[in-house]
């Protein structure tokens, strides 16, 4: 909100005083014009407060003391006063459009989909506590929570389609290992877990 | 499960009538390695456990259900064909599918009941006629291990008839001629040349991909303690071992006969060789189409 200058207040308060004089010397019966825009403005800034404008209106000029009475508690009171000597002072003109801030993006919650535990047979007895672990995963999560031995293939002798992203991952990280997917993105990597709280908490 | 439970010594060692494994002596380990081809595997260091920590490795499975019996999630039913050798090698493949899709059956195969989560989890229930066909055209008189294990090693299993979801594979074979149960299909003699045209394309996609051959017994109980299924024949028919009683010393098995059967220690000691574990099947683009 931009300060009026120096000049601008005394021209403002010439005018008031000039308009004052005028009002006495004018016939009291003049219409006044309606207004075609209200301004409200607190310590010289406009603010946007249309129930003070609908107050306002319908008040005459004066002194007006508020007080709110709850049913208990400290009694809520503000003064208000209305008066027609008003300090001009120049509406802030709207601001140009300007972009809206974008709202904060949400974090990214990607829902996993898949757990595979990845080994090789030769090197890695499964542990019954991780056979568990991928057991709730599926039952309760609703997630598929797998197995996948490091020569598995499909009947086609390739490896199946759905275990190529996080076969890939787990070669890079090195077996045994649990890698969890949204189906397109890697989303956690546990090297060699060994608890059923491990394999839980690898899908959050 | 209970691993150290008291076992009715009347399911113990139980005797069948002649039920299909033929045991002609040739199914050693070095020929069940060449006729499993490039799936074959030697027992790793990394799944030895010693014996005297065997029962600590049975708590650890109790807590969690992570023996063999607890990846299947039916039992099939033969009674009276020679099929056992093809029911015991579908128990040991499907174990080891559910196994890789990481789904736990709590209480493991139960008569007469099918588990809820059997349709979600992609479970696919295979078909041990779609292997006897071919290992024994005559339909009677049983068939070896090498037999069928060449065979699947080579192009697979078929899907059964029923199934816990609606697949829609393209090709399947009702399960056994035999018996069945609310979760295997029955029906009729089919030879191979009768099987759906153009089934390779299906059974290829249910292969198994690894398998183990014990070179002792206790090498037999760790693959067990692991959670793998070892399949074996003795006295005329073929089971698959499922869970190790430390308590009892006796190994318990889903018989093709919708029950709960157990061999001794003497038994497991016999019978051992000429075992085998499947540890790893092909698996599916996509679980929930493992068709594809």
């Amino acid at each position: 909100m931009r300060t009026p200058s120096k000049n601008e207040t005394i021209i403002a308060v010439v005018a008031s005083v000039v308009g004052y004089i005028v009002s006495f010397l004018m016939p009291t019966s003049e219409v006044l014009p309606t207004p075609e825009q209200w301004f409200v403005t607190r310590d010289r800034v406009v603010i946007d407060s249309p129930d003070v404008v609908a107050v306002a209106k319908n008040l005459e000029p004066g002194n007006y003391q508020v007080f709110g009475y709850p049913k208990e508690g400290k009694i809520t009171e503000f003064a208000i006063t209305i008066t027609d000597k008003l300090q001009p002072v120049e509406p802030t003109p709207p601001k140009p459009d300007e972009p809206k801030p974008e709202p904060p993006k949400p974090p990214v919650t990607t829902k996993a989909t898949t757990a595979t535990y990845v080994y090789e047979k030769d090197d890695t007895a499964l542990i019954p506590a991780v056979l568990s672990g991928l057991n709730r995963l599926n039952r309760e999560k609703k997630i598929i929570a797998t197995l996948y031995e490091d020569d598995n293939t499909n009947g086609k002798n390739a490896i199946p389609e759905q275990y190529k992203l996080a076969y890939d991952a787990a070669k890079k990280a090195g077996l045994p290992v649990l890698i969890i997917t949204d189906g397109t993105n890697v989303l956690n990597v546990v090297k060699a877990p060994t608890t059923e709280q491990q394999v839980w908490e690898a899908v959050k | 499960m209970n691993s150290f439970e008291q076992i009715n010594p009347a399911l113990i060692d139980v005797v069948l009538p002649m039920s299909g494994y033929i045991d002609d002596g040739g199914d050693t380990i070095d020929v069940l390695k060449d006729v499993c081809g490039s799936a074959s595997r030697d027992f790793p260091n990394s799944l030895w456990i010693e014996p005297s920590d065997w029962a600590d490795k049975a708590r650890d499975n109790d807590k969690y259900n992570t023996w063999p019996m607890n990846y299947i999630d039916r039992f099939t039913n033969q009674d009276p064909t020679h099929e056992c050798t093809c029911h015991s090698l579908t128990r040991c493949a499907e174990g080891a599918r559910n196994r890789q899709r990481g789904i736990i059956f709590p209480d493991g195969p139960k008569r007469e009941y099918r588990y809820p989560e059997s349709s979600w989890s992609g479970s696919v229930w295979l078909s041990p006629l779609s292997i006897y066909a071919e290992a024994n055209p005559r339909q009677w008189g049983g068939a070896n291990v090498r037999q069928v294990m060449e065979i699947a090693c080579r192009r697979g299993f078929l899907p059964e008839t029923k199934q816990p979801a609606n697949y829609a594979f393209k090709h399947a074979l009702h399960g056994t001629t035999g018996r069945g149960n609310m979760n295997q299909a029955s029906g009729s003699w089919v030879s191979v040349s009768r099987f759906p045209e153009g089934w390779q394309e299906t059974a290829k996609n249910f292969r198994p991909l690894e398998c183990i051959f014990p070179e002792s017994w206790e090498q037999a109980v760790c693959l067990v303690l692991h959670g793998y299924f070892v399949g074996v024949g003795r006295n005329g028919h073929a089971i698959p071992w499922g869970q190790w009683n430390p308590e009892s010393q006796v190994m318990a098995y889903p018989d093709s006969y919708d029950v709960i059967r157990y061999d001794s220690l003497r038994t497991v000691k016999s019978a051992w060789q000429g075992s085998f574990a499947i540890t790893t099947m092909t698996i599916p683009d996509d679980w929930s189409n493992p068709g594809s």
